[in-house]
């Protein structure tokens, strides 16, 4: 062992002495002993490397050689270089004189080298027409572009003299109005291109000059075109090639333009960046930080932009602690400034800045005229964040959480797994209906949090004196005693048959009835001389409507009831008595909806009085808390992103107990809040902790919110390979919908279509079916669809081809009932490829070739398209097509597509994988484990051979660093055991490429490497240990190593046998085991084994797949082999007739990839 | 480009860089070196084309180290001038000796480490001279946090060995004196 690893294990024990006694028995000498204990001595205390450098100062020595691109004087074409103007990150611009045909000035932009001028000239060409249509006053020209004589691209543009305009606007001290004046023309001159079909894609500071003709300020956007003609789109192969370059200023860049392979940018991405450009002229700085965003790493910055929303540019500025100097730069006082922008300028930047384009402004246009509008005093257009937008935000953000993990998402992607990404309208259609429900979600947890809190001070209540005592009679008497039918009988017969009978009226007709009694006058009859009491009454009413609904009309009853209730407190001096609290509370509340800055600091004022009235930890100042925590949330508050909500599960905890509902909906929200800021691991384990908890004290699933997060556990379950578990939580969660009138509703149908496929990777074909069946008599066409597919795929796996062949058909007409190709390319591939894939299962291998390549050459055209957890199809129909050519005996063709198609595309899936989830982790092992497959099965030996020792990390020249060592070592970290099986089969897969091509020594190797990590993990299930065990044991028999062969194969056996009473495990594990015995000449007890697992094989004869007939047919050549050494014949001649009877095995179907 | 190529590219650029924003600044503003590294990168990067990702980080972890140490020595000289011609030293200009202690004392053993373990000394730049996390420094290097850390652990536990024993060595020779 190196000093490393004998280090590395060595420190992953506990005590000194074990250290010490593992080294001893390891090291290889005393010197390596000693130098590693001195190692492990110095991995102690404090070390000074644990102080990065993270600071320095000014640099002694400036190398001040700039090395400019071109010279003073130099020549390019018709442009002699003047002067260099300035410096930027694609390159330098210099003043040049222009010879002919006309004789002026112009500014020339060089382009630096490494980018392919051939490409960026073409598409400058490409938009040049576009270009020259432009004629604004305020948009630079370009007039020409070309390559220098050593090929660097240059452009040619209109010269302007002047300078950045936050620069201009900071160094004149131009007021907010006159900056917004400034900004108007900026906005027309990006709607005049965009009309021309020009989109600017880099539009920030450096890039919006102004310059001064006659002394007037005039706006002048350059370089129109140019982000186009050099950039390129973010893409996989970019940032798998060093990640090429990424166009475009982090700070100004639009989401879509910092996501991977959008292709999709269009002129709202630049609205996006006026806003920002906005931004920064009013507050000083970008929405996202330049120091913050300069400290991340560039993935990390791309998730920024695209993740992080703007905070509230008056929430930014009273939060900037130069606030000083940025208003003096803008003429005017702090407070004025950030005064200035809260209310209609932080709703024209927010909609600007809108994550989702669609909510943007349509057009520069738009935002020109709001601008125009809040300069006249007119009612701008863009509106505040009110409830139920908020609640869209809340509900896409989590959207962006978890689809950006790629995950399908229950509550949004009304689609899920087979939908197409073509179906724009249907899915936009499910997405409103699945917000709407969202919306009626979260006012069912309201109540829920509300009805304890009414709860609470009912209990109270009966402590109280008189004047609670005389609520409480007005309560019985005027409200409550309204809802029995006898009273409203009564009433009827009293008044005259006029009250309708109504057997079950809701608490707001309720509320409705009472509030019409409390008049002045009526109130001072019913509680003369007691305004306390009438305050009460009316704070109770106010807050009742609050609590019932979540609706926007509700809170204006509420309101008017709390602003009376808190008058009354007010002038009899009673504004800290705990009704005056309560009343006052809900109030900030419901100005939360209005004005959150406010309403923030209306309930941060009442919490206090709360904890000073009632307590720090009482439950209703518990409930205050969670409901601030939320608000903060929303308005992305400091508080927020301090873990307010952390703190308040703390104290729940401490105080209430583990078990307390109160306890259990803070911890629910805040993993919720875990969730918004992106902590979506965090999230889901307190989930799944909570979900322990639940099961513990058997609590009911009745909090919508509890159940939304089971549904997401789920999805964390099954992304972690724990299948087991995510049927577990779905099936409860199914029969709870089911049972309580939600089992049509879209997410439980979104959440049975996920347990159905679930119940495919359980290998359950049969619960699969049946499950996706129960989804069939809906009748939103998408969801047809999506359920045909999955009804198909279970049939597939059942093997009921004739079926799934109709079934597949039906699909594909569900699909492209409503669509054309056109609308929804990728998914018209991955049916036709399905279609060719039945075909071939039906052994009808000629009709199969052209759809299966006809779907196939789609998917790849489109494969933009593509679903992520589509990505299996395409190189499934590629290896498909491969052997549809063999079994045709078209061995030209099959050659031609093995080199042209099927090899780099599994590099290129290694590479991807290696990219997405890195180099050491399960989905990069089974994708070498692929290629090395293929190389073998087309007779490249070497090549397979390189795969798997770069696997084993030896001969990685330029290879893959991947390990099953290092792929073990991640997992016992995190993920579950279902996964590790399957990294324990690819490196069984890999193993037995390796002694296919002769090098079993290799897959020795694998095996033990394996063996010894599974061995260090204390808790490893025994069916992984004995899975293990087994191929160690194998490979060592096929090394002619049966002595050692044999333990393994033994203990794998006991295993198997004793913990998970694996038959077809064990029976082959008997196989190898009697082959093993043979060879030692241990002929009694290999004869019990082969015949044990011979008559084990025959009990399952009805299951028998091709595997199974070889494995007959291998147990009985043993036996067979047995019998000739041990010369009894009368048995041979029995094992050769029944090995004789067995059916010849057919050629070997068409191996798929897996 | 080749990791040789581009060290003295990178070296150049962050320097420059560096210089650039120190010039901007008030004086005794002090540069963030990660995200200097990083701004490197962003606008460096936009231009050039790497074999990979790795290769500039690694390049950048040394340019870095080097500027730094240049730093380091230059402030040693000029403080031991300043300790005795003049007092008024302007506070910000001296940066805690210790730091600068440390960093040559990582200086002084970093080459011998990097012969006997190549792949290592990358990470222990970036984490240490370019002030990023043992993850962060994982992405750049293109290896696996769990291998980030693995040799992270070992490598600070190398060098402290071997700057303690350098230590030691001047004690013991000044016994000897």
């Amino acid at each position: 062992m190196t000093d490393e690893t004998l280090f590395a294990e060595a420190l992953a024990l506990e005590s000194s002495d074990e250290r010490a006694a593992y080294l001893e028995k390891h090291a290889l000498d005393l010197q390596q002993q000693q130098r590693v204990l001195e190692l492990l001595q110095a991995s102690e205390g404090t070390n000074v490397l644990d102080q990065p450098v993270q600071e320095f100062k000014a640099m002694p020595t400036v190398d001040q050689d700039t090395q400019p691109l071109a010279e003073v004087g130099e020549q390019i074409g018709p442009y002699k270089l003047m002067e260099r103007i300035g410096e930027g990150g694609m390159g330098e611009v210099w003043v040049a004189l222009q010879s002919e045909p006309v004789k002026r000035r112009v500014a020339v932009k060089l382009i630096k080298a490494g980018m392919d001028s051939k490409a960026v000239l073409a598409r400058f060409e490409a938009e040049r027409q576009a270009l020259a249509l432009m004629d604004h006053p305020n948009i630079a020209k370009v007039l020409d572009a070309g390559t220098t004589q050593f090929g660097r691209p240059y452009f040619v543009m209109e010269l302007v003299k002047g300078v950045p305009i936050t620069q201009y606007c900071d160094e004149r001290h131009l007021t907010p109005r006159q900056r917004l004046e400034l900004f108007i023309p900026v906005c027309l001159s990006i709607q005049h291109a965009h009309q021309k079909g020009i989109i600017h894609r880099d539009i920030k500071p450096s890039n919006v000059l102004v310059a001064l003709y006659d002394d007037h300020p005039v706006p002048k956007v350059i370089d129109f075109g140019v982000a186009k003609a050099a950039g390129q789109t973010l893409t996989d192969k970019t940032l798998m090639t060093g990640f090429g370059s990424v166009v475009g200023t982090p700070e100004y860049m639009s989401p879509e333009q910092a996501s991977l392979n959008n292709l999709d940018v269009d002129t709202r991405s630049d609205i996006y960046s006026l806003g920002v450009l906005l931004y920064e002229l009013l507050t000083g700085s970008t929405p996202l930080d330049r120091n913050s965003l300069g400290k991340a790493a560039i993935l990390e910055v791309l998730r920024l932009v695209r993740e992080v929303e703007a905070p509230r540019p008056s929430v930014k500025l009273s939060t900037i602690n130069t606030l000083p100097s940025i208003a003096a730069n803008r003429g005017t006082e702090p407070k004025k400034l950030s005064a200035l922008m809260k209310g209609e300028l932080d709703w024209v930047l927010l909609k600007a800045l809108e994550k989702d384009r669609a909510r943007r402004y349509d057009t520069a246009n738009g935002l020109a005229r709001d601008i125009q509008r809040y300069l006249a005093d007119e009612l701008v257009e863009a509106r505040p964040p009110s409830t139920s937008y908020r609640m869209k935000k809340f509900v896409r953000r989590y959207k962006g959480q978890v689809a950006g993990a790629g995950l399908v998402l229950m509550l949004l992607l009304a689609g899920i797994a087979g939908t197409s990404y073509g179906l724009f309208e249907a899915r936009r259609q499910a997405v409103q209906a699945n917000l709407e429900r969202a919306e009626a979600i979260q006012a069912r947890r309201e109540a829920l949090e509300q009805q304890e809190i009414a709860r609470q001070e009912q209990q109270r209540a009966e402590h109280e004196t008189r004047s609670a005592q005389a609520i409480r009679d007005f309560l019985s008497n005027d409200l409550l005693l309204q809802s029995s039918t006898s009273h409203q009988a009564a009433s009827r017969l009293l008044g005259g048959g006029e009250f309708k009978v109504k057997t079950n009226p809701t608490v707001e007709e309720l509320l409705d009835r009472a509030a019409e009694k409390l008049t002045a006058e009526n109130l001072e009859v019913k509680f003369p001389g007691m305004p306390l009491v009438q305050a009460e009454v009316l704070a109770t009413i106010g807050i009742s409507y609050f609590d019932i609904g979540f609706k926007a009309a509700d809170f204006s009853k509420s309101k008017a009831f709390l602003e009376r209730a808190i008058e009354l407190f007010r002038t009899n001096n009673a504004t800290s008595t705990l009704p005056a609290i309560t009343a006052r509370e809900r109030l900030a509340r419901i100005q939360t909806e209005y004005d959150i800055d406010r309403g923030i600091s209306q309930l941060e004022e009442t919490l206090e009085d709360m904890k000073r009235v009632l307590g720090p930890y009482h439950r209703n100042t518990f409930t205050s808390r969670i409901y601030l925590a939320y608000i903060y949330a929303t308005a992305n508050h400091p508080n927020f992103q301090k873990g307010y909500h952390l703190d308040i599960v703390k104290d729940a905890e401490r105080e209430l107990g583990i078990h307390d509902p109160l306890t259990i909906l803070a911890r629910l929200e805040s993993a919720y809040l875990l969730l918004i800021q992106g902590k979506r691991n965090e999230a889901v384990r307190e989930m799944e902790s909570l979900y322990k908890l639940s099961q513990e004290i058997n609590m009911p699933m009745d909090n919508p919110d509890f159940i939304l997060g089971l549904v997401l556990l789920a999805t964390a379950y099954r992304d972690e390979g724990r299948t087991e578990e995510a049927i577990a939580v779905q099936e409860g969660v199914l029969s709870y919908w089911e049972a309580n009138g939600m089992a049509a509703d879209p997410e439980t149908r979104q959440t049975r279509h996920l347990l159905g496929w679930n119940y495919m990777r359980r290998g359950d074909g049969e619960k699969a079916l049946e499950t996706f069946l129960n989804n069939v008599p809906a009748s939103m066409p998408p969801y047809d669809a999506m359920t045909s597919e999955a009804i198909y795929s279970a049939l597939m796996k059942l093997e009921r081809y004739e079926e799934a062949l109709v079934q597949i058909q039906n699909t594909f007409e569900l699909w492209f009932k409503t669509n054309s190709k056109e609308d929804d390319p990728f998914t018209w591939g991955r049916v036709r490829a399905s279609t060719g894939h039945t075909l071939i299962a039906l052994k009808r291998y000629d009709e199969a070739e052209t759809p299966l390549l006809e779907g196939y050459h789609q998917m790849v055209k489109f494969q933009r398209y593509q679903p992520p957890y589509n990505s299996n199809t395409i190189p499934k129909a590629r290896m498909e097509i491969y052997n549809l050519y063999r079994v045709l005996n078209r061995n030209d063709e099959a050659n031609r597509w093995a080199q042209e198609q099927v090899v780099p595309g599994l590099k290129q899936e290694i590479n991807k994988r290696a990219f997405l989830t890195g180099r050491d982790t399960p989905e990069s092992l089974k994708a070498a484990a692929s290629l090395a497959e293929f190389y073998r099965r087309t007779e490249q030996l070497a090549d397979s051979l390189q795969v798997i020792e770069a696997t084993l990390e030896r001969g990685m020249s330029k290879g893959w660093p991947l390990t099953a060592q290092s792929v073990f070592s991640m997992l016992d970290k995190s993920s579950g055991w279902p996964l590790a099986m399957e990294v324990l089969e690819d490196v069984e897969r890999l193993g037995q490429v390796a002694h296919e091509c002769g090098r079993t020594d290799l897959a020795v190797s694998l095996a033990t490497d394996v063996q010894t990590q599974v061995h260090k993990i204390s808790d490893a299930p025994k069916s992984l240990t004995a899975k293990c065990e087994y191929a160690l044991g194998y490979f060592l028999s096929l090394q002619q190593l049966p002595e050692q062969a044999e333990p393994h194969l033994r203990e794998a056996l006991a295993l198997q046998l004793e913990h998970d009473q694996n038959l077809s495990a064990a029976a082959k594990t008997r196989l190898q085991l009697g082959t093993v015995l043979l060879k030692l000449k241990n002929y009694t007890e290999a004869e019990t084994q082969l015949v044990t697992c011979y008559e084990q094989l025959q009990g399952q004869d009805q299951l028998a797949s091709q595997g199974e007939t070889s494995q007959v047919a291998n147990v009985l050549d043993r036996l067979i082999e047995l019998y000739t050494v041990t010369g009894n014949s009368e048995k041979l001649e029995e094992y050769r007739r029944l090995r004789a009877d067995l059916p010849s095995a057919s050629a070997p179907a068409a191996k798929e990839e897996s | 480009m080749t990791p040789e190529e581009i060290l003295p590219v990178v070296y150049t650029e962050l320097r420059k860089l560096a210089g650039a924003k120190l010039a901007r600044e008030r004086q005794g503003h002090s540069l963030n070196a990660t995200a200097l590294v990083h701004e490197a990168f962003l606008k460096f990067n936009a231009n050039q084309q790497f074999d990979s990702h790795a290769h500039f980080f690694a390049a950048a972890a040394e340019a870095m180290r080097r500027i730094l140490v240049d730093q380091a020595r230059a402030r040693k000289a000029l403080k031991r001038g300043g300790d005795r011609q003049r007092e008024d030293v302007a506070l910000d200009e001296i940066v805690p000796p210790t730091q600068d202690d440390d960093l040559l004392a990582v200086n002084e053993v970093l080459d011998q480490f990097g012969r006997e373990y190549p792949k290592h000394v990358a990470l222990v730049k970036l984490r240490y001279f370019a002030g990023m996390t043992t993850d962060e420094a994982a992405v750049s290097l293109e290896i696996s946090p769990s291998t980030a850390d693995r040799r992270w652990a070992f490598a600070r536990a190398w060098l402290k060995n071997a700057m303690q024993k350098l230590h030691l060595g001047e004690i013991k020779d000044s016994e000897n004196s």
